[in-house]
């Protein structure tokens, strides 16, 4: 089961996609936003990226979300919709899950599914080792850089978010 | 059936992160080390898009009480 992990993390992953785009009320989509943000954390730490996953986990979902949770609290209604409860967002549910278990399937029998372009059931998604480097994690070394040959990258992102937060101000300021 | 305006966002948020797994694993796959630094960048512009529809949402549910799609009908052609 461990080597098909990566397989079964995605599945839950386009499970949980399908989950919020079937639009219920907003509170059950953020529920499936938050499964899906997990999930995608496990995968990419799956393939060694290991700051990137917590990255995922801290900044997406204990930011992002929790904003999104207390506004969707702020702007909700008296009777959520949940997936079962309405015909419309239980049809879309099913639809989704039914064409997953459908490509499920096909890459299950032939090891691969050729829809637009080729997804290879298991070669194309091996590391591969091309020498060993070292006593450091190639990742966290690149993340790093960012400090070095991506300083004007932090500068730009920096003052865009200085931006961001003086365009909101005077979008809510509103008189 | 209503549609929420939030349910929009949530979707938007859904489509950085696959972008940012899809993003991550390429870079990994592929030792592409100093592109290591682009799938926190996208995090980033997506942490702003988010705010800025967040504060668009409290604006129009200020106006109308609640978020829906329905209310967004001055422009009528």
């Amino acid at each position: 089961m461990m080597t098909y992990i990566v397989f079964i993390l995605s599945i839950i992953f386009v499970l949980g996609f399908v989950g919020f785009s079937s639009k219920p009320s907003p509170i059950y989509g953020g529920l499936g936003l938050i499964v899906s943000g997990g999930v995608g954390c496990g995968i990419v730490l799956n393939f060694g990226g290991s700051f990137l996953g917590l990255m995922v986990f801290l900044i997406y979902l204990g930011g992002m979300m929790v904003v999104f949770g207390y506004t969707t609290a702020m702007a909700t209604e008296q009777y959520p919709e949940i997936w079962v409860s309405n015909k419309t967002v239980l049809g879309a549910f099913v639809t989704g899950l039914l064409m997953e278990i459908v490509m499920v399937y096909y890459v299950l029998k032939d090891e691969e599914v050729e829809i637009v372009f080729q997804f290879n059931g298991l070669g194309d998604w091996v590391i591969y080792d091309t020498g060993d480097s070292g006593f450091f994690s190639e990742e966290a070394m690149g993340i790093a850089a960012l400090y070095s040959y991506g300083a004007w990258l932090v500068i730009v992102t920096g003052w865009s978010l200085l931006i961001g937060v003086v365009v909101i101000m005077e979008i809510t300021r509103g008189n | 059936y209503r549609s929420h305006l939030m349910s929009s966002l949530l979707c938007l948020e859904g489509m950085m992160l696959s972008l940012f797994v899809m993003a991550s694993l390429t870079i990994l796959n592929s030792h592409f080390t100093l592109a290591s630094m682009m799938p926190i960048i996208l995090l980033v512009f997506a942490a702003c898009e988010a705010a800025l529809g967040l504060s668009l949402l409290v604006k129009v549910s200020n106006t109308y009480g609640t978020d829906y799609v329905q209310n967004l009908n001055l422009l009528q052609c």
